[in-house]
């Protein structure tokens, strides 16, 4: 039996218009495609194969709407691949009209080295800071108590951004999600499924973003993405 | 004005928490997003190569415990 490596699933509603990737493997099922490349042995886990799964999905996804399959999956078969295709077909296309012609992209802000200390020191935290200075010795304690008052403000700013930010895109985006995976001086990561069709208003609206916050954050905006945030469904091969 | 790919790059590109470390899907959107900054121009090759190292290495680990479980 012929074992596949598995990199995507796309849509294939017009045979004349096909997926122009070479050396793969094509198994359909209606107009659903699952993009596969043949093994002779079993998968070698090395960077090489990551880069090529990414560079695969990156090609097939400047061409078409495409689900991307987590690096690693193979099935055991082709007959495998199709009952696989089979069996998820209703699924599978729930997830291409939730992605179909948008795009993911990802902010991120985070705190600028001069931006930080003004945005973060509010009245109670100046105050106390200055409640500290003058103590003749400053107990781990007071140490702990300043910590907890900065991560509380810190928090809360966080999501007074979030608000401010989410709520100025709301108009251009069909969902969006805001990651906990954030490194201390990060205020947002945040990814965002956008219809093409408001690439445009939605990178204005980053632009004014950007200008307002100018001072405070450093901006990473990247796109466009396959929707990788926005598909959370898992799939067995049986 | 900005543009996607964009902008000052201070810190690292890998951003994570504990959370989403072994999130293949995380690490792999991390890695095209990656690919965008550098054909952009955002970052530098010897920035590409090491954050392409560590999200290699993290996705490896990723697939290891996979299969581990």
């Amino acid at each position: 039996m012929e074992k596949l490596y598995c990199y995507c699933i796309f849509q294939q509603n017009d045979l004349n218009e096909r997926v122009n990737i070479k050396n793969k493997c094509f198994i359909s099922h209606e107009d659903i495609v699952l993009l596969c490349e043949s093994m002779k042995s079993n998968i070698n886990a090395t960077k090489e194969g990551i880069l090529k799964h990414d560079k695969v999905i990156r090609d097939v996804f400047k061409q078409r709407d495409v689900i991307p399959i987590s690096y690693g999956m193979v099935t055991e078969s082709r007959e495998q691949a199709e009952k696989f295709l089979m069996k998820n077909y209703s699924a599978i296309l729930k997830l291409f009209q939730k992605v179909e012609n948008k795009i993911e992209v990802s902010l991120k802000l985070t705190w600028k080295e001069e931006g930080f200390s003004k945005d973060i020191e509010d009245k109670e935290i100046v105050a106390f800071k200055k409640q500290l200075a003058n103590k003749k010795k400053i107990t781990e304690q007071d140490k702990i108590e300043l910590g907890k008052m900065v991560e509380e403000r810190v928090n809360d700013l966080r999501q007074k951004y979030a608000d401010e930010i989410t709520n100025r895109l709301k108009d251009y985006t069909n969902d969006f999600l805001i990651s906990e995976g954030i490194t201390p001086r990060m205020a947002l990561n945040a990814s965002f499924l956008v219809d093409k069709a408001n690439e445009k208003k939605f990178d204005e609206a980053i632009n004014e973003l950007y200008q307002k916050y100018i001072d405070i954050f450093n901006f990473k905006y990247i796109g466009p993405l396959p929707p990788y945030s926005f598909i959370n469904e898992k799939f067995e091969i049986d | 004005m900005v543009i996607k790919g964009v902008v000052k790059i201070i810190e690292t590109i890998i951003d994570y928490a504990e959370k989403e470390y072994y999130s293949k899907a995380a690490i792999q959107k991390n890695l095209m997003e990656l690919n965008i900054l550098y054909e952009d121009g955002k970052i530098s090759k010897r920035e590409y190569n090491k954050a392409q190292e560590q999200l290699i290495e993290r996705l490896l680990e990723a697939n290891k415990k996979q299969n581990d479980e």
